[in-house]
């Protein structure tokens, strides 16, 4: 008897991982994440130059193993600044979703929880935003908050919220309809306590899926932002800003805009495998 | 002959997380015009039997690893998928545990049925199978004229009826029902039960029924096998079964059921849990569990006779076995 | 079918009313004074107040609120601070293009997308899925800007297969046609084939094999219905983000599309353009979703039996189709 219950007794985080390991495209994506947050801790170890170290003589210089992905108008090393931008592209994915998931997952939470006028009430606002493309929104909010790193992230963060809180309240309600719900407040639990034991752990699977895509998402919409002019503006070293920045060069350079698009991609890449990975982990219904 | 006779069927799923021993050589006959109740607990392997006598194991993960499963003179694991199509549903149909999602959401009732009466009649026309389907609905009780609603506007005994209906449409040789009336209310389990028996002695259909309710088999059926770890564990009559109960796992399987005729005070539950498919016992699957447990258990009982038509794999009964001939164990 | 349609076209209205004040809320916190904007740095204090007079930006905000909403029941979305154009006309000159280019975008990615999908799904672990999963991620982690510049070096400067901007005919509508749609597609397929795949596992589908179905009719003939259905209800959002799409890839190819317009409008605090802009897309996005819900609910019995009145079927089974009704939804 005790054979057969060790087999069992393998932790859920443990299978999680063992299952994730064992998706080839997940590993590759975690691998190539990895670099990037590595690149990202220790860049100005791997950075030669400085963020703003201009060389004029140098302006425009093409690839070379001095300059690996060239210069640009001001004679700025090009893999240099990717490299420190890489810094502010990640902490702007990951700042804007934590504000979408508190904003987004808190009121969604709610709605689902309670149910209701107050679902109604929370929802029917959800519904207005999303009759205008989250893109179009991000633009308002930041033309309306200004430009600049923090309201960047704001934008980008409030505009992606009724996508968690759509998520968080499927999921909220779901686990809510759940035996072991009922059987918790049979025994008395308080709201909180039933949010915070019981449904949120049910909730985890989907909310950890949207984080590590929404990473990706709101990298996307960041770039995005800077490259229209609205978000993080030049000489910051932001990927998007960096691409739009050298726009003009086009056609005689086009290393200066293909390498910042690389890395956002990368990065983006990376993180949809990781999610893809951790949803099929995650999901109950792949089991057998 | 036998209609239906399996031979050391052997089934695993090899899964990420390990190989899945699902079905362990398993022997099972059943006669034609018989019903034969499969009895076990969840995951003891009665669905995988079935899907594997259909050839419907999901591939992958599942595979057959061995055996035989002779159906009217022809060995099913050999025969080709497109003799196989014509098989399934022509001559054997199955009604699913689940009706509530074994029907196509955006298909009519009406359409469901006809489906399979145009698969199995050839030259058949549209207008005839929606004819049949009509008549197949009225004759498991549902009139007509909710013909063509869709699945989601009939109720889980309607829906289980409408199943019945599909897996009769062809008047095939034999049905497996998969737990027919596990998802449904009592009241209507019992309404089901009984359309199945009239059915079945009306039409004379074999019946393989699966279920974990010595209940239902009482009911229904003329043999049972109990299955227990993807083993056959006991397989005789309802007479050998119910009243000449031989191995431990049986009397503890009566044992946990409530009796009116015998006064006790507590019920005697089998102790532990049943065993993880991936990490089965090496010896008799049910050794750990069972309270006449003895060393000789580490090793893989044979399958005896012990009397006429009454099988048990269980040590207790090695010297009482009448007929060990051809009936040895797989080992 | 046509009281939901109606009943969807009204909710329309408090939805649109709610965005009108959600956009003008926020440009009216906007910092930056868009008379001083259209006046410039060299103008006196005393020129700009009056020109805040005359634009009525002193007035308080529910008075500027209802003005503005009054004015949009006359079909009057303001007046543009940077041209003196009426608004309603710039957007009207410059919408078509944009929307036209959205839809048949999001049109286009379902028709090429869908079939990847299920091909993707029912191929899956095989090469041919390794493949389209793979390509079709790595088009959907693209920036659609920079997938536009690199199409414009590709093909434009490299190749010179294709014109790099303007707007003169067909042929300028060619690489930003697909550099949304490339998305487009990447992201309709990826739905398409986790839909299918939970189709294909699903009971209803074995139940079809245990009827002795072919491989081929239990595809066309029982998975597919069903995993549209989600993909479906995805197109109106799809569209949306199509329009979002466009927007930028309007820059990239100098297309006079809303795009432009917007961005501009933004950077210029030119409020009234960006408010009856956003309005507009609002306006087009919920149709599109409305449209698309329409469609959902021919294709659903489920939602259908809700909607298509018919009286028989409600006098027999009015408990049961309730009942199942709510158990699904």
């Amino acid at each position: 008897m005790e054979t057969n219950q060790k087999v069992k007794k393998k932790s859920r985080f443990r299978e999680v991982a063992h299952r994730f390991a064992q998706r080839k495209m997940a590993v590759v994506g975690l691998v190539i994440f990895a670099c990037l947050l590595l690149m990202a801790l220790f860049a100005p170890m791997i950075a030669k130059y400085g963020e703003d170290e201009q060389d004029l003589a140098n302006a425009l210089a093409p690839m070379s193993a001095e300059h690996p992905f060239g210069t640009d108008v001001v004679g700025r090393d090009l893999f240099s600044r990717i490299v420190l931008g890489s810094r502010v592209s990640l902490f702007v994915g990951v700042i804007s979703v934590s504000i979408a998931l508190t904003v987004g997952g808190t009121l969604g939470a709610i709605a689902g929880f309670y149910g209701g006028k107050v679902d109604n009430l929370i929802m029917r606002f959800f519904d207005v935003t999303h009759a205008v493309p989250t893109m179009i929104l991000a633009m308002c909010i930041c033309a309306a908050l200004g430009q600049g790193l923090f309201n960047t992230m704001l934008a980008v963060g409030i505009a992606s919220c009724p996508g968690y809180a759509r998520m968080v309240r499927a999921s909220v309600m779901s686990a809510k309809a759940q035996e072991f719900v009922e059987a918790a407040r049979a025994n008395g639990a308080s709201d909180g306590r039933i949010i915070l034991r019981h449904i949120l752990p049910n909730c985890l699977a989907p909310i950890i899926v949207q984080v590590s895509m929404g990473v990706a998402g709101a990298i996307l919409s960041a770039a995005s932002m800077s490259f229209i002019g609205l978000g993080i503006q030049p000489p910051a070293a932001e990927w998007g800003a960096l691409l739009s920045g050298s726009r003009a060069f086009i056609f005689n350079r086009p290393n200066l805009v293909f390498f910042p698009g690389l890395f956002i991609m990368l990065t983006i890449f990376s993180l949809n495998l990781i999610g893809d990975g951790l949803r099929d982990a995650l999901d109950p219904k792949m089991k057998r | 002959m036998a209609l239906l006779d399996i031979k050391n069927l052997t089934i695993y799923y090899e899964t990420e997380d390990g190989v899945v021993k699902a079905v362990n050589g398993i022997d099972l006959q059943l006669e034609k015009g018989e019903s034969l109740g499969l009895v076990g607990e969840t995951g003891a392997g009665k669905t995988t039997t079935a899907l594997g006598i259909l050839g419907l194991i999901p591939n992958p993960p599942g595979k057959v690893k061995g055996g035989e499963i002779w159906f009217d003179g022809q060995d099913l694991l050999k025969t080709p998928e497109k003799e196989m199509r014509a098989i399934r549903g022509g001559k054997i149909s199955m009604v699913f545990q689940d009706p509530m999602t074994a029907l196509n959401p955006v298909h009519k009732v009406v359409d469901q049925i006809a489906e399979m009466v145009l698969l199995h009649n050839e030259g058949i026309s549209k207008a005839d199978a929606q004819v049949r389907a009509l008549q197949m609905l009225e004759m498991v009780g549902i009139p007509a004229d909710r013909a063509n609603e869709y699945p989601h506007q009939f109720s889980g005994g309607m829906k289980q009826r409408v199943i019945i209906a599909i897996a009769l449409a062809c008047n095939p040789e034999m049905i497996i029902a998969d737990e027919p009336t596990t998802a449904l209310d009592v009241t209507i389990q019992a309404q089901v039960l009984d359309m199945i028996r009239g059915l079945r002695e009306r039409l004379g259909t074999s019946l393989l029924m699966i279920t974990h309710d010595l209940g239902v088999v009482a009911e229904i059926c003329d043999k049972v096998a109990v299955i227990y770890g993807g083993e056959i564990m006991e397989y005789g009559t309802l007479e050998h079964i119910y009243n000449e109960t031989a191995h431990p796992y049986t009397k503890g399987l009566f044992g946990s059921l409530p009796r009116l005729d015998l006064d006790v005070d507590r019920l005697t539950p089998i102790q532990g849990l049943t065993p993880d498919p991936t990490n089965l016992p090496a010896g008799c699957p049910f050794g750990p569990r069972c309270p006449q447990h003895t060393e000789a258990c580490d090793v893989k009982p044979p399958y005896n006779e012990i009397s006429p038509g009454h099988f048990v794999r269980c040590m207790l009964f090695n010297d009482q076995a009448i007929n060990t001939a051809g009936k040895e164990s797989e080992e | 079918m046509y009281k939901y349609i109606i009943k969807r076209l009204i909710y329309l209205i408090p939805v649109l009313l709610c965005v009108t004040l959600l956009i003008f809320t926020m440009l009216y916190i906007t910092p930056g004074d868009p008379a001083r904007m259209i006046l410039g740095n060299d103008a006196s204090d005393e020129a700009v107040e009056q020109y805040r007079e005359e634009l009525g930006l002193n007035d308080p905000f529910w008075t500027r609120y209802f003005r503005y909403l009054v004015g949009i029941l006359h079909g009057d979305l303001g007046t543009s601070y940077t041209t003196k154009m009426p608004v309603a006309k710039e957007i009207a000159e410059r919408f078509p293009t944009t929307f036209v280019m959205a839809l048949l975008v999001t049109i286009f990615g379902t028709l090429v997308g869908v079939p990847l999908g299920i091909i993707s799904a029912i191929k899956q672990n095989h090469a041919v899925d390794y493949l389209a999963t793979t390509v079709g991620l790595i088009f959907v982690s693209m920036p659609s800007f920079w997938l536009g510049l690199m199409m414009i070096v590709l093909f434009g400067v490299k190749l010179k297969w294709f014109p790099t901007s303007g707007w003169y005919g067909p042929q300028y509508a060619v690489l930003p046609a697909v550099t949304v749609g490339l998305t487009g597609i990447a992201s309709r397929m990826r739905m398409t084939r986790s839909s299918m795949l939970e189709v294909i596992r699903s009971d209803y589908i074995r139940t079809a094999r245990a009827k002795g179905q072919t491989e081929f009719k239990i595809i066309t003939g029982h998975a597919l219905q069903n995993a549209l259905l989600p993909v479906v209800t995805q197109i109106g959002m799809a569209f949306g983000t199509n329009m979002g799409g466009m927007i930028i890839t309007e820059q990239i190819f100098a297309i006079p599309g809303l795009g432009k317009m917007m961005t501009d409008a933004v950077n210029q605090r030119n409020h009234p353009v960006v408010q009856g802009g956003v309005l507009w897309i609002a306006f087009a996005t919920s149709i599109v979703n409305l449209i698309v819900d329409v469609l959902y609910a021919y294709i659903d019995p489920r939602l259908k039996a809700q909607y298509v009145s018919n009286k028989k079927k409600k006098a027999q089974a009015p408990k049961e189709a309730k009942a199942e009704g709510g158990a699904a939804a």
